[in-house]
């Protein structure tokens, strides 16, 4: 497979999906951060509209003309959602829901229209709602790149504007920062990397390249550089191995192939990230509970030795079963291997009974006082 | 021509008929205030009185429907390198990635202007307020993981890396365990003692005598504003709270001191 | 009624007057009456193709709708509000049929159970003559790339006509008859015309796979990016497998077809290139679509002209002369002054 490397298309698709996945981790970063994670959505989804238009005032298949008619859309849309939230009640995610389907809507009408209408040569404007990755060419990564370069040029420069905004808007404000400029520039940017992606991935699958690079690089680190950039990293290695694995047999679509490394990616990252991950919190609550129940056997044995007055007192397991609330014998077997219990079945007809030992007294006379719990 | 814009410079803070409206109700109607500065400022009024967001339309946070702000003597919008805000805690997402250093540090974002990025010198600053709070041991943690407190002294060493002379604060101390409130009592008495006026949104009614000497009474208006001692008396708190007073007993005694 | 009559103080003379074109209005509004015989039949088609058969061999006794126009991918076509309407409205359906139309299929379905629907291309190839893809489809839909075999079409399309509107069978069937020579004289002429091309280019490298009847007919090997259907998108293995064939051949030219976006041409283009393989864009083919109806291609026989015409020019070979029997066609058409 890594032959393909040298082939001239597949250089060509892994170069633009390199480009796709450094600007759309990047900006897909703040954009989760500012908990707008479904803007992608919406702005992917109002490009649609925009891509027709481009084609009906166009007149032609050229490129510029579809991305600058679905930028146009994409950023109205944007501000229809801005609109929405001002003027009206609505919450955030109505108003992009609202936004993401009027145009959307739109765009289907427009595209049946315009596969409706007289002339030979619209045809494959369909393909945007899913990409065509492998037509790309040569001269698109021009294009990509400059557009590519420029925004993440312009999203160092205002690096920690854009911090700032994104963690407390309220603070930023009262420090003089121009919060709903800055804003309009992220939104339009994060506009931008959606459409450089449409021709990859498509309309419908380009949110995915928005949120889910962040999402996964969230869960590797904790510091806002750092998780942006390897968002980044991780969205451009989605992009060149699903390239990579659609380049290996006839009929293989490369726009979904990227969304499934990516949603690999990140699903691995949910899982097994420390600290965060799945399992990292699963282990360590499972740890938890486990001091708390052998904490709390060691105070049941305790208890009744009191009450027996007896400090050698063997405890049925039914007894301890019953005072825990739940069955105390993996615990019982936890503290008798670090030789605080021991078990005693000098009539084994009744079942195993349970003691503290000597270390397990000591133990117990160092920790708290709590005495009587049975 | 900026001689001719000095106006009351005696004052810390000087507003004119500020008048705030949220849709067809006002929220604060013709409030003048003067506050003097060197003094730690508290407003305290019933919920809805208008408290925060006369932090808020002072600060320029939110566009009054009339009114003035001086501070010390010049227009508001011209002195923002002077002054310090401190917002209430619930405003931020906590799971935000970023550390405690990181956060201090933004207080001088503002300061830098475009383009420049923080250096050792803010590095420093940002240091020597989180020594101030006494939170430099947890320069690197997560803010996620402190509790309500070191979250209040983070913010507070925030505004405090500016430098300001005069620091709004809101609601500083609700809902903070004791050795971060007496942590930032303490602060705020080091930066009066340092000639620094701090105008507080502050909770707690009970509070106010022992630990504030200028206070103003808001509902809406200004009920009344100087000294704690001119202006805590039943009158005025029948006014601004109007009737449930008798939950408020005026004796000095049964006032517990913040900070014990 | 009668007391608008008596009021008037109208006599039965004038109330003849007056009631006889009120009653053959009413009559005449009565689909398939007999008072409504010198009505054309409203006929309906999906692709242009057809339509334009159908055109040809109902002749005044039809008024045809084509469903889909120039440039559109009938693979990918969904009916419109609109589309439906002209469907109910219809007294005859006329589709291909072999999964063509895919989009389309609950809806023929359905008016196939309420009135006369025939699937053109199904009913007119037998599948002894039909070509099997090696995956997806059952048959390979594009028949009608095979002059002689679409010319079976004819007779299917000219006796559900007649079935429709059997005062006009004897019209129908004699256009019918003419047609039919035109379009196996057209499948001469192809043949004879594809004889020129070069043995060492005789290779036809499309978009998509719709040209396999005209491969097997006139001689032609075929190569295409996309299989028999647009709904999938165009694989990077695809265009790279295409780009190999171009570079190992050494073919002057590539085609596209009208329904198809220029890009994948281009891009496999490009890799040729690459490859050190030099190919030109040889010119649009007609493949799922007539051409705008204005133009030369925007008839059957007109597409197959100018597809011919394309190809044959693109790669080496030289046209020959058209037949006495498309005479009155190319009159017809002005071929002299023709637009591509």
């Amino acid at each position: 497979m890594l032959a393909l490397l040298t082939d001239y298309t597949v250089q060509t698709v892994i170069l633009g999906a390199l480009l796709l996945g450094l600007t759309s981790g990047a900006l897909g970063s703040f954009a989760v951060l500012r908990q707008q994670s479904l803007l992608g959505d919406a702005l992917s989804h109002a490009a649609l509209p925009g891509i027709a238009l481009g084609f009906l005032v166009a007149g032609s298949r050229s490129l510029p003309a579809l991305l600058a008619g679905a930028l146009i859309t994409a950023v109205a849309a944007a501000l229809t959602i801005t609109l929405l939230l001002r003027r009206s009640r609505l919450k955030s995610d109505a108003a992009i829901g609202i936004s993401l389907s009027l145009y959307f809507a739109v765009g289907v009408v427009l595209l049946s229209y315009v596969q409706g209408s007289a002339g030979a040569g619209q045809a494959g404007l369909e393909s945007f709602l899913f990409g065509q990755a492998a037509a790309m060419l040569r001269s698109d990564l021009v294009v990509m790149s400059v557009l590519a370069l420029a925004s993440l040029a312009l999203l160092l420069a205002l690096w920690k504007e854009f911090e700032v905004t994104s963690f407390d808007p309220v603070f930023a404000a009262s420090i003089g920062l121009p919060v709903v400029l800055l804003d309009a520039v992220m939104t339009a940017m994060i506009a931008l990397a959606v459409v450089l992606g449409l021709q990859m991935v498509g309309v419908v699958l380009m949110s995915a390249m928005i949120v889910a690079p962040a999402v996964a690089a969230r869960q590797w680190t904790d510091r806002l550089d750092s998780m942006t950039i390897l968002a980044a990293l991780l969205a451009a290695l989605s992009g060149v191995v699903g390239a990579l694995i659609s380049a290996t047999a006839r009929g293989l679509s490369t726009g979904p192939l990227i969304v499934l490394a990516l949603t690999v990616i990140t699903l691995v990252s949910l899982a097994f990230a420390p600290k965060r991950g799945w399992i990292a919190s699963s282990l360590a609550r499972r740890r938890a509970r486990r001091n708390l129940h052998e904490h709390q056997v060691l105070d049941i044995l305790q208890g009744l030795a009191l009450r027996h007055d007896d400090a050698a007192y063997l405890s049925e397991e039914g007894m301890v079963d019953s005072a825990l609330g739940v069955r105390a014998r993996t615990t019982l077997q936890q503290l008798e291997r670090q030789g605080l219990v021991e078990r005693d079945s000098h009539r084994p007809e009744e079942g195993p009974h349970w003691r503290l030992t000597a270390e397990g007294r000591e133990a117990q006379g160092n920790a708290l006082h709590s005495g009587g719990k049975a | 021509m900026s001689e001719a814009k000095i106006h009351e410079p005696n004052l810390a803070i000087h507003v004119e008929d500020l008048t705030v409206n949220y849709g067809s109700h006002p929220a604060l109607w013709d409030v003048d205030l003067d506050v003097p500065p060197g003094v730690m400022a508290a407003i305290v009024g019933p919920n809805g009185a208008g408290k925060s967001t006369l932090l808020k339309a002072i600060l320029g946070l939110v566009t009054p429907t009339a009114g003035h702000v001086y501070i010390l003597g010049r227009p508001f919008g011209e002195q923002r390198r002077r002054v310090g805000y401190v917002p209430q805690r619930t405003s931020v997402d906590w799971d935000f990635p970023t550390r405690v250093l990181d956060v201090v540090t933004m207080g001088l974002y503002g300061e830098l202007g475009w383009l420049r990025r923080p250096g050792r010198a803010e590095r420093e600053r940002a240091l020597a307020a989180l020594e101030q709070v006494g939170m430099v041991d947890y320069q690197d943690r997560q803010i996620a993981q402190l509790s309500g407190g070191q979250q209040q002294r983070t913010f507070l060493a925030r505004a405090l890396v500016q430098d300001a002379d005069v620091l709004f604060l809101d609601e500083p101390m609700a809902g903070v365990d004791a050795t971060s409130e007496a942590a930032i009592l303490s602060v705020m008495r080091d930066l009066r003692a340092e000639g620094k006026t701090l105008l507080v949104v502050h909770h707690d009614l009970q509070t106010v005598r022992t630990t504030f000497d200028w206070m103003a009474l808001l509902n809406v208006r200004l009920i009344a504003q100087g000294s704690v001692e001119e202006v805590y008396t039943r009158e005025n708190l029948q006014e601004a709270y109007g009737g449930n007073v008798a939950l408020l007993a005026a004796t000095p005694q049964e006032d517990r001191p913040l900070g014990t | 009624m009668e007391q608008m009559f008596r009021l008037a103080k109208i006599s039965w003379g004038s109330r003849a007057v007056v009631a006889a074109p009120l009653v053959s209005l009413f009559f005449a509004l009565i689909p398939g009456s007999s008072l409504a015989q010198s009505e054309p039949i409203r006929v309906v088609a999906t692709i242009g193709m057809i339509g334009d058969l159908a055109e040809q061999v109902a002749g005044p006794c039809g008024v045809v709708t084509t469903l889909m126009g120039p440039g559109v991918d009938p693979h990918l076509y969904q009916a419109t509000s609109g589309d439906v309407r002209d469907l109910d409205r219809a007294q005859l359906i006329l589709y291909a049929g072999l999964s063509l139309e895919g989009q389309l299929g609950n809806v023929l379905a359905g008016f196939s159970q309420r009135k006369p629907t025939v699937a053109v291309a199904d009913r007119a190839v037998p599948e002894s003559m039909r070509i099997a893809p090696e995956e997806g489809y059952a048959y390979d839909p594009h028949v009608w790339m095979d002059a002689e075999l679409w010319a079976q079409a004819v007779p299917v399309i000219a006796s559900a006509l007649a079935a429709a509107a059997p005062e006009c069978q004897a019209d129908i069937e004699a256009r019918a008859a003419r047609y039919q020579i035109e379009v196996q004289a057209m499948h001469d002429w192809i043949r004879a015309a594809t004889l020129t091309i070069p043995a060492s280019q005789r290779l036809l490298i499309t978009a998509h796979d719709a040209f396999a009847y005209y491969g097997r007919a006139y001689g032609l090997e075929l190569a295409a990016i996309q299989g028999i259907s647009t709904q999938s998108e165009a694989a990077i293995a695809d265009i790279r497998a295409v780009a190999e064939r171009i570079a190992d051949s050494r073919v002057p030219a590539v085609f596209l077809e009208t329904t198809i976006h220029p890009r994948t041409i281009q891009a496999v283009i490009d890799a040729a290139g690459a490859l050190g393989a030099t190919v030109r864009l040889g010119g649009d083919l007609y493949g799922d679509a007539l051409g705008d109806r204005s133009t030369l291609a925007g008839t059957y026989l007109g597409m197959m002209y100018v597809n011919t015409r394309t190809i044959v020019e693109a790669l080496g070979g030289t046209l020959p002369g058209l037949p006495e029997e498309l005479e009155a066609w190319r009159e017809r058409r002005g071929l002299l002054e023709e637009s591509r």
